[in-house]
């Protein structure tokens, strides 16, 4: 429908007077065909009714007046109404009759014709309203009547319908005729209502013309009330919220132009596009800021078009962004790179927008130069990728797990820090002999044949041993494992960076990782992998103290267990002497004293004996008394020192045994404290156990001293020795315990102990143990 | 405008069919005007003429179509032409029923053999009808015998109550026509009272209906009432086959004209035998056909 309203639009006359003529007339004239088209209808109508019947009632009545003619079979009385009813009646065309038994009776002068035959039809189908023919006088309704009921007799009368359609017309003229006047009458009142309903729109029109041309201040002065007022009033209105408009627009533009300036002020640059003829994809405006951006002046950018200042590889993203703009899609900034005048590349946060800018469609170019900070995002990304692998590496370097599942997972982390597939470890141990602790991105298969390439130190990297700096092996380089591995194993590595895995301070291992692409590894990488070997360092330093505080915690468990057991058998020899020693002298005097007792009422002669019999008892008592006491703790110690006691404990164990003793104590050593005097005569005390036990020697050096507030003492044997790793490795009654309790002993001092030895080389227990007793030197 | 004209012509006349014929060309030649119209029923009845033809027609016809649907036979009228008689036509074969008057029946039974099935009831049921011999009001005949040396107006000679019973009761009052000084014939009861009522003639011969409703106008006096004779009726033709016959006589005397049968009839009341058919023999008109004889009607 909208289409048809377009379509009379364009075809209707542009004045709305001339349409209104144009609405009256086709009003009138539709209504005057649609009366002259009724009043036919009806007349027709009517006219055929009146005729039908006038023409049945005429045909009756002749067949009336026929019917005895013709039962008689009197032709010329037939023929002679006939002829009278043809006269008499200027409408019938014509008459005739037909009956059995006599020939037909017309009244054509010239003869029957023979096409009114067909109209002689079975007695059945004499139809009411008669038969309309077409001659050529025109149209004639013919009616027939049979009047003898029974007998085949028709009369048939031809009339015309000339009259009836002469009225019509006279009728339809008429009509047509008032339907013109009313023509002419309807656009007279149309054009003066016209100018009448026209008139405020023509002032509307010429005001809405001057508001065209600028004239916002003036208005239209009509009569309020109706459509014409409302709309004069709704005019006004409009005049005055386009003035209004206007003005805020001015503000807008002058604060766009702010806008603008204060972008270019903070660096957002503002570049406009063409985006049609000539000026398509060429900078038809750029701002400071743009044109600084690039290195330009804003002059030099104007018609330069924008893929010049674009990479080749961002064209497709550039276009795409201009396209989202032109369907109005772009709803998030898009990244570009831009080229400067200098060649450097720039990455812009862009965005855009379709506006209209001089009479002309232009896309608005908004960028912003965020380089920098997608360098520190970049640099902020890789260092939480490194601080992330770093910490996996570190929380993988806390748990406890073996050293070679440990290795894998940092050498894991480490890859995936690097993004890269392929690396290794390599890990020392003894010296100068290398094992691939772990690797990554190759098989098994291919892991044990990669370890017989390496060919340490001679291979490039080990250099990383030897020097501890860390290396680059570029694909290049002859002596390099990764040229083999590629080699065999049909891998493209490239090239690898090796840093070394310092444990305590000593290069231990190396960590490898390996590009299948020409990879330069920067600064960063290598850093980041310098520390990861470090964490991987720490780590194996780490594991190695746990291993060793954990086997510490065993032995000291086991220590005290059998220091509890020993307390136990200590106790028991004690009351065992007790019993069997003490318990018995004991029993001895009481049953002297009792003697004695008796004696002195019975035969106090034997008093003296028996007084000296109890003193030998109570001697014996005493003696196995201090005997217990000196097993356990030498008085010596209290009373004489650690030099004393040690002397005569060792004389007393060593020198017993053919063992020859030589001591080198400073003549002015101190006395220690007593829990350092205990632990030094303990340790010493279970070493001359164990050389008595062991040793096989013939020969004991003990020495003590004092240096830098460290108590000191080392004793050497010439005995048969012994692999300490054996002693430690063994388990239960042969693991060594008094050798790991006197270690034990003084680490609870926060001394240490260290033993030496070795088969058929003798055995070097040296402990040292702190004294705080400052200024006080072995030598002064 | 004529334009306008025509459209609206056109749909005014729009929906009727239109026949083009030409009516000044193409003409049939004179010798070729006798139409062969189709005539349907093979069963013809001839009838007398009483009333106006096309009235004879139509009541006669009314009673064909009863028969048609009473029994399932077809029938067609036949109009006698002018200068034959129904019994001609009879006894030549042309009609196979006739419904005709007392001496047509007796022509036909003379001349060839034909037979009455039914008879006519009267508007009073009566199944047999009278003539009367009727003068002016004021006449001075008081007697048959004073009708010597008159004029006297019958009715048709084929007429049984205008002719036959009047020539019947004349010759029982031992009149003959010689002895009258005129007489004349009319072609229906209406134009013999209309010559009475005139004055033209001294007496006439009525039917007894007529001749009552005139008397009781005062229009005529009746001189004389003659005796009850049968009826006229239907009349089958020798060659009829006697089923046929049967069908018809059974149709015939289950007319019920005033009552189921009136609205297949037309104007029955008019007719001769308004209250429907008894059964009748030849020998009840044998009087009839004796004094029909003697005077001439009935031919050689």
């Amino acid at each position: 429908m909208p289409r048809v309203w377009f379509w009379m639009d364009r075809w209707l006359p542009r004045r709305l007077t001339t349409r209104l003529i144009l609405a009256l007339i086709v009003i009138v004239v539709t209504a005057g065909l649609i009366t002259a088209g009724a009043v036919n209808w009806l007349l027709a109508r009517a006219l055929r009714a009146e005729l039908i019947r006038s023409g049945r009632s005429l045909t009756l009545a002749l067949g009336e007046n026929l019917a005895n003619a013709l039962a008689e079979g009197e032709l010329a009385t037939v023929q002679e109404l006939l002829n009278a009813m043809v006269q008499e009646n200027g409408d019938v065309v014509y008459a005739f009759v037909v009956a059995p038994h006599m020939p037909l009776v017309h009244t054509f002068p010239n003869g029957f014709p023979r096409d009114l035959l067909r109209l002689v039809l079975p007695p059945t189908k004499l139809p009411g309203d008669g038969v309309l023919l077409q001659t050529e006088l025109g149209r004639v309704r013919d009616f027939a009547y049979r009047p003898l009921d029974g007998i085949p007799a028709e009369v048939h009368v031809g009339i015309s319908q000339a009259r009836i359609e002469a009225l019509q017309g006279q009728v339809t003229r008429f009509i047509m005729g008032l339907t013109l006047i009313g023509c002419l009458i309807a656009a007279g009142i149309a054009y003066g209502f016209g100018r009448v309903v026209v008139y405020p729109l023509v002032e509307l029109t010429r005001q809405a013309q001057r508001l065209g041309h600028g004239y916002l201040d003036e208005r239209v002065h009509l009569p309020p009330g109706g459509e014409i007022g409302d709309l004069a009033h709704a005019f006004n209105q409009m005049a005055d919220e386009i003035q209004q408009a206007i003005r805020q627009l001015r503000e807008s533009e002058a604060g766009y132009r702010d806008l603008l300036k204060a972008a270019s002020m903070v660096g957002e640059g503002i570049a406009l596009i063409g985006e049609e003829g000539e000026e398509e994809g060429k900078l038809v405006f750029v701002n400071e800021a743009f044109a600084r951006l690039l290195g330009f002046e804003p002059g030099d950018l104007i018609g330069l078009n924008v893929a010049s200042v674009l990479p080749p590889d961002a064209l497709g993203e550039a276009c795409q962004l201009w396209e989202a703009v032109r369907k109005d899609r772009a709803e998030r900034p898009v990244e570009l790179r831009v080229i400067d005048r200098d060649g450097r590349v720039h990455v812009l946060e862009t965005t855009g927008a379709r506006i209209c800018y001089q009479r002309r469609w232009v896309l608005a170019w908004f960028v912003r130069d965020i380089t920098e900070r997608k360098a520190r995002e970049e640099e902020l990304r890789r260092r939480n990728r490194e601080l992330t692998t770093l910490n996996a590496i570190a929380s993988a370097m806390s748990e406890p797990m073996p050293s070679s599942r440990m290795l894998e997972r940092a050498l894991r982390q480490a890859l995936n820090a690097l993004e890269l597939q392929v690396g290794w470890i390599f890990m020392m141990e003894d010296p100068g002999q290398l094992r691939l602790a772990a690797y990554h991105g190759l098989t098994p298969g291919e892991g044990e044949e990669a370890e017989g390439l390496f060919n340490f130190p001679q291979c490039r990297c080990g250099q990383v041993l030897l020097d501890g700096q860390p290396v680059v092996v570029g694909p290049t380089e002859s002596r390099c494992a990764v040229r083999r591995i590629r080699s065999a194993l049909g891998r493209p590595l490239t090239c690898h960076a090796a840093v070394p895995i310092p444990v305590r301070g000593r290069i231990q291992g190396v960590l490898a990782v390996a590009a299948e692409d020409p990879r330069i590894f920067d600064q960063a990488e290598m850093t980041l992998l310098m520390t990861i070997g470090q964490q991987i360092g720490v780590a194996i330093e780490n594991a190695r103290l746990w291993e060793e505080l954990r086997r510490k915690e065993q032995i000291r468990g086991e220590l005290l267990t059998r220091l509890m057991r020993a307390q136990e058998e200590e106790r028991l020899r004690i009351a065992r002497e007790l019993h069997d020693g003490i318990g018995q002298s004991m029993s001895a005097l009481v049953f002297g004293l009792n003697a004695i007792s008796a004696a002195l009422a019975q035969a106090p002669e034997e008093v003296p004996r028996l007084v000296d019999r109890l003193k030998v008892s109570a001697s014996d008592a005493i003696k196995e008394l201090q005997d217990i006491i000196y097993d356990l703790r030498p008085t010596l110690l209290d009373d004489l020192g650690l030099v004393q006691a040690l002397k005569w404990y060792a004389r007393d164990r060593l020198e017993s045994r053919g063992i020859r003793v030589i001591f080198e104590v400073p003549d002015a050593l101190p006395r220690f404290p007593s829990e350092i005097e205990t632990a030094l005569f303990r340790i010493g005390q279970e070493a001359i156990t164990n050389i008595c036990k062991h040793a096989e020697a013939t020969e004991v050096r003990i020495r003590l001293w004092v240096e830098d507030g460290w108590a000191g003492m080392e004793i050497v044997d010439n005995g048969v020795g012994f692999r300490w790793s054996n002693i430690q490795a063994e388990e239960g009654f042969r693991r060594g315990w008094g050798l790991l309790g006197m270690q034990e002993r003084a680490t609870l001092l926060g001394g240490k102990l260290t033993i030496e030895s070795a088969p058929g080389r003798g055995t070097r227990l040296c402990v040292h143990l702190p004294w705080r007793a400052k200024g006080w030197e072995s030598g002064s | 405008m004529p334009v306008w004209c025509g459209l609206l012509l056109l749909l005014a006349c729009q929906g009727e069919p239109t026949l083009h014929v030409r009516l000044s060309e193409n003409l049939v030649p004179p010798e070729e005007l006798q139409i062969p119209l189709e005539e349907d029923g093979p069963w013809v009845f001839g009838f007398d003429r009483r009333l106006e033809p096309k009235e004879d027609i139509r009541i006669n016809v009314s009673l064909l179509r009863y028969l048609e649907a009473r029994t399932g036979l077809r029938f067609r009228l036949h109009v006698t032409p002018p200068g034959m008689s129904v019994a001609d036509e009879i006894c030549g074969g042309r009609i196979h029923f006739g419904i005709v008057g007392t001496v047509t029946y007796l022509q036909a039974y003379h001349r060839c053999g034909a037979r009455i099935i039914v008879r006519g009831r009267n508007p009073e049921g009566q199944d047999t009808y009278r003539a009367a011999i009727v003068v002016p009001v004021n006449s001075s005949i008081r007697n048959l015998q004073d009708l010597r040396g008159r004029s006297f107006a019958f009715g048709s000679p084929n007429s049984t109550q205008g002719h036959l019973i009047p020539r019947l009761m004349l010759q029982q009052a031992g009149i003959s026509l010689q002895d009258l000084r005129s007489y004349a014939f009319h072609d229906s009861h209406a134009s013999t009272a209309n010559a009475v009522i005139g004055g033209r003639y001294d007496a006439g011969g009525l039917q007894d209906t007529l001749a009552l409703t005139l008397a009781r106008r005062g229009l005529v006096r009746i001189l004389a009432m003659s005796d009850p004779y049968p009826s006229s009726g239907i009349v089958a033709a020798p060659d009829v086959p006697s089923r046929t016959l049967e069908i018809v006589r059974e149709a015939l005397l289950a007319l019920d004209p005033a009552g189921r049968d009136a609205g297949i009839l037309y104007h029955w009341e008019r007719s001769e035998m308004p209250r429907g058919f008894v059964a009748a023999r030849d020998e009840e008109y044998e009087a009839l056909y004796r004094i029909a004889r003697e005077i001439g009607l009935l031919g050689p």
